[in-house]
């Protein structure tokens, strides 16, 4: 048993494989995301200790502008501090504010590789929420109906028992044309792949409007992919193999 | 090149051109060892890219002892961001891939004849099923106990015996017919 072991541990110890080209690259671009992502969260933190106060009176006074003159209140000039309204789209509660974004830069929310858009040159604002949403054609039951309609589940995942929710990020733009789809939450590259293309298929959205203007909007929707939804199939051998060394070891099923 | 420890120090203060001296001489091993695990080129790819970063941000915790000692804790290190996303797949409930077998360039090693190429070894080791790859991976190559094992990834002591007896059944049959195969 130990020379058997032996055979292994010798020669795959201290192994090396040839590392893609680019590889080094790739690297550093990583790295640099994450350092930046790192420094962005300490300086949310910082603001984020200083901010109740100041927040607290910009609330006060934002909800007596709001008061007093509901529709003569200008937006600040791109001020460091935007404070993003949500009213609810209910008519019976329309007085009511529903609740409150505070956004510094726009960033708080984001996450690192989004918060990479808002920093390139050129880029327009693009809102995280707004007043009236964004709106696949045809409403929520639609869009899942699309989902399900254009899902290409592939078999080597359904052998493979993987399944789960992709959620992927996408921009509304002002003519309801979907750019910058991406993953937030993987499953697996294959599901995520096809996430995307389900996605960037879709056919053009209502635009999100604040304000009665058309903005940029980010979005996010859940891919669901489940395999039961799709023909049953024998249990494949590979699964069979994985199951069955898993009930012969697991406590409490959770693995 | 420098010695460990210099370049120990120097990563810890930040050095780029030592940490990417420490990339150079490590990336490809721990590259292997991630693969080892998770029997898929991108994901290895990912994951030594993970672990090298942590790696980076903490070598405050490493202390030299000795030539190796620097791979010594590289790998410890790596080997616990990869068992890190190997239960976190597990919470998903899900299997990862377990038949894209990449069979690899099995240029032969030229020292012993009669040795089986340690590519054709590694592919064998990817072709197990996750878990008894896990289980033969950290109790044979790296040097775990059950007792480490069943903690990691949530099963019993028994049970992680019991796999790893499995495991070197599939990989004992591989073997010989590789030899087979191969006409030794």
């Amino acid at each position: 048993m130990k020379d058997f072991d032996d055979i292994f541990k010798q020669r795959l110890e201290g192994y090396e494989m040839k590392l893609p080209t680019m590889d080094q690259q790739s690297f550093w671009d990583r790295k640099a995301v994450r350092e930046r992502a790192a420094r962005r969260r300490r300086n949310i933190l910082t603001a984020a200790v200083g901010l109740p106060a100041v927040a607290a009176v910009l609330m006060a006074i934002m909800m007596t502008i709001n008061l007093l003159s509901r529709n003569n209140a200008t937006p600040p000039e791109k001020p460091e501090l935007t404070i993003v309204q949500q009213q609810s789209d209910k008519p019976d509660t329309d007085n009511t504010v529903q609740w409150i974004t505070i956004d510094i830069d726009g960033d708080l929310g984001e996450t690192m590789e989004n918060a990479q858009l808002s920093e390139s040159p050129g880029e327009e604002d693009v809102f995280m929420v707004v007043e009236e949403s964004p709106e696949f054609p045809g409403g929520m039951n639609a869009l899942q109906e699309y989902l399900r309609k254009n899902m290409i589940y592939p078999d080597s995942c359904r052998e493979n028992n993987i399944q789960g929710r992709v959620l992927v990020t996408f921009i509304v733009e002002k003519d309801g044309s979907i750019t910058k789809p991406e993953v937030v939450k993987s499953v697996h590259p294959i599901l995520d792949a096809e996430a995307l293309r389900l996605v960037s298929a879709m056919p053009k959205w209502k635009p999100g409007r604040q304000n009665g203007e058309v903005q940029r909007v980010k979005y996010t929707i859940p891919v669901n992919f489940r395999k039961d939804y799709y023909k049953k199939l024998a249990i494949p051998v590979t699964d069979a193999v994985i199951e069955e060394d898993i009930m012969s070891s697991t406590k409490d099923k959770t693995f | 090149m420098r010695t460990e420890q210099e370049l120990a120090r120097l990563c810890t203060a930040g050095d780029r051109e030592a940490q990417g001296e420490l990339y150079a001489q490590y990336a490809s091993r721990l590259y292997a060892l991630c693969y080892r695990y998770v029997a898929d080129r991108e994901e290895a790819q990912d994951l030594m890219h993970d672990a090298m970063i942590k790696a980076m941000d903490s070598f405050r915790s490493f202390s030299y002892s000795g030539d190796g000692s620097l791979y010594a804790w590289l790998r410890r290190l790596t080997v616990n961001v990869v068992i890190d996303r190997l239960r976190q797949m597990s919470r998903l409930r899900l299997v990862p891939l377990d038949q894209t077998i990449e069979t690899g360039n099995t240029e032969a090693d030229d020292d012993a004849a009669d040795d089986i190429p340690a590519q054709a070894l590694m592919d064998m080791v990817a072709a197990l099923p996750s878990v008894r790859r896990t289980v033969f991976n950290m109790y044979c190559i790296d040097g775990f106990s059950h007792k480490d094992i069943a903690a990691a990834i949530g099963i019993t002591e028994k049970g992680s015996a019991s796999i790893l007896a499995k495991a070197r059944a599939q990989l004992k049959s591989q073997v010989n017919d590789y030899l087979k195969r191969t006409g030794r």
